[in-house]
């Protein structure tokens, strides 16, 4: 039985096309690419906030057979099958990580945390506590009570990271989450990173640049490629 | 110190618009001072006693009114003119500021025309069916006053609404919350300095209103007598009372000024 997240698809943003073929499986697998090449709409598109133009998006368990539909398989979105089934974002279990985090400013770090398990139904004086513990788990305890815009790049990535991977995602996507970072910062986090995905099941996706980052957190490498005129951007596996 | 502090220029105007500068500035002061020396502070609480009192009480209570119903009817359209894309959007927005540039007495007079009791378009069913009459009561104040103080709170929303990063609307649809939820927690909670604004715009308006108010609800003393007609009523036969009470809402105005600083003068360049 593999569980896993499928994507067979094409992606539409105006004149940009992309086509995209991947499997990931319980494992992380970095997404790279020139700028422009589509790799943070290919996550947008797998999160539900854009949706597939054709094609087909699921994510879960086959069977030994491989044959769809078996238990705990869900198609998140498939505009060509007669239903065209498509799941919206806020019910799709995937936990995103933004470039630039986009922690809420008017809450401070342990409510921006909380924000998740409020929303899958936890009463608030649980969620904070559940929140305070995930803030410990990524060494900003003593931020609880901080607003965004008073924490370093390096910490309000943290606050991102538990805040996207407290409720228990079934897929995670994160979009260049070391980036922004100065070098200190980009080494503790990526350690920190490392351990964090190693303990979470499912298909994880990292859009990188950087080659430590791939080597340091990725099993695997999907190259989006570029391209001019009318031809779609397509997605390959490197290597 | 605000960010302007340390990175304003000192620049070297020429001397002849410093002058023009100064004569323009003089422009709007002179009429306060004037304003100011007609005040007898000496019997100020008094003055504004009996009749100046009732309409400045009447015309803070309506122009509440008034701004909430704008906000009940124009949060929403200023949501659909930032937001949604369709034919005609540009239009539907100059017509929704129509009442900004209009002048307020047509305004009354479409007002009459719409919700009159005997011939307006829906005055005389709303009459007839629920025996709701507008014109002459207090009711037809706060409708003339949210009609022409609408479009501020209106595009005042608008801008906002357009200006919020919905990243953090993409940001909360990946954390679970669905759509209303990130309008009530995430939309909404960003666009609340355009939202005092408006308000506050939206109420000045909606105080200071006068061509509008007397000729669709009148000028009936403590029902539609608002602050503005008292005013203009009472330099006519009581001029002491009519310069208290305008003081009065000078200073009511200059705490809408207060409200809005920050984000409309000193850290905006």
């Amino acid at each position: 039985m593999t569980v896993g997240l499928e994507l067979d698809g094409e992606i539409r943003r105006g004149d940009f096309v992309l086509r995209a073929s991947l499997r990931v499986g319980d494992e992380t697998v970095a997404l790279t690419g020139a700028n422009g090449a589509g790799k943070t709409t290919l996550l947008h598109a797998i999160a539900g906030l854009v949706p597939l133009a054709a094609g087909r998006l699921a994510v879960g368990a086959r069977d030994a057979t491989g044959a769809a539909g078996a238990a705990g398989y869900t198609v998140l979105d498939a505009p060509d099958a007669p239903s065209a089934p498509f799941v919206p974002p806020h019910r799709r279990g995937v936990a995103m990580v933004f470039q630039d985090h986009l922690l809420f400013p008017f809450l401070d770090a342990r409510d921006n945390v909380a924000f998740a398990l409020r929303r899958a139904g936890v009463a608030r004086g649980e969620a904070r506590a559940r929140a305070e513990a995930a803030l410990a788990d990524y060494g900003v305890a003593h931020l609880a009570r901080a607003r965004p815009g008073r924490l370093s790049g390096g910490e309000a990535q943290r606050v991102a990271l538990a805040r996207a991977l407290v409720g228990g995602p079934q897929i995670v996507l994160l979009d260049e989450p070391l980036a922004a970072l100065d070098a200190a910062a980009r080494r503790d986090n990526r350690a920190l990173l490392r351990e964090r995905l190693a303990a979470i099941r499912g298909p994880k996706l990292l859009v990188t640049h950087d080659r430590e980052d791939l080597a340091a957190l990725c099993a695997r490498e999907y190259r989006l490629e570029r391209t001019t005129g009318f031809e779609p951007a397509t997605l390959t596996l490197a290597r | 110190m605000t960010r302007g502090g340390a990175a304003r220029r000192r620049v070297r105007a020429p001397r002849a618009v410093v002058v023009a500068a100064a004569l323009g500035a003089a422009f709007i002061l002179v009429p306060f001072a004037g304003l100011l020396r007609q005040v007898r502070w000496a019997s100020f609480a008094a003055d504004l006693g009996g009749p100046a009192r009732s309409a400045l009480l009447l015309s803070l209570a309506s122009a509440v009114a008034a701004t909430a119903l704008a906000l009940v009817l124009g949060a929403p359209l200023a949501w659909v003119l930032a937001r949604m894309d369709f034919r005609g959007r540009a239009l539907l927005r100059a017509l929704v500021t129509l009442p900004m540039v209009l002048p307020p007495v047509v305004g009354g007079a479409a007002l009459l025309a719409a919700y009159g009791r005997s011939y307006g378009l829906l005055g005389r069913w709303l009459f007839d069916t629920a025996g709701v009459q507008l014109t002459f009561s207090w009711w037809g104040v706060v409708v003339a006053e949210a009609f022409v103080a609408m479009p501020f709170l209106v595009l005042a929303l608008e801008g906002g609404i357009a200006s919020v990063d919905r990243r953090y609307e993409q940001a909360a649809a990946t954390l679970g919350a669905a759509p209303t939820t990130r309008l009530a927690l995430v939309t909404t909670r960003l666009l609340l300095p355009s939202l005092a604004a408006g308000l506050a715009l939206a109420w000045a308006r909606a105080l200071g209103e006068f061509g509008a108010t007397i000729t669709f609800a009148g000028n009936i003393e403590a029902r539609t007598r608002t602050a503005p007609l008292a005013v203009y009523l009472l330099l006519e036969s009581d001029p002491r009372a009519a310069y208290a009470l305008s003081a009065a809402l000078v200073a009511v105005c200059v705490s809408v000024l207060v409200v809005l600083r920050g984000r409309w003068w000193g850290t905006r360049r």
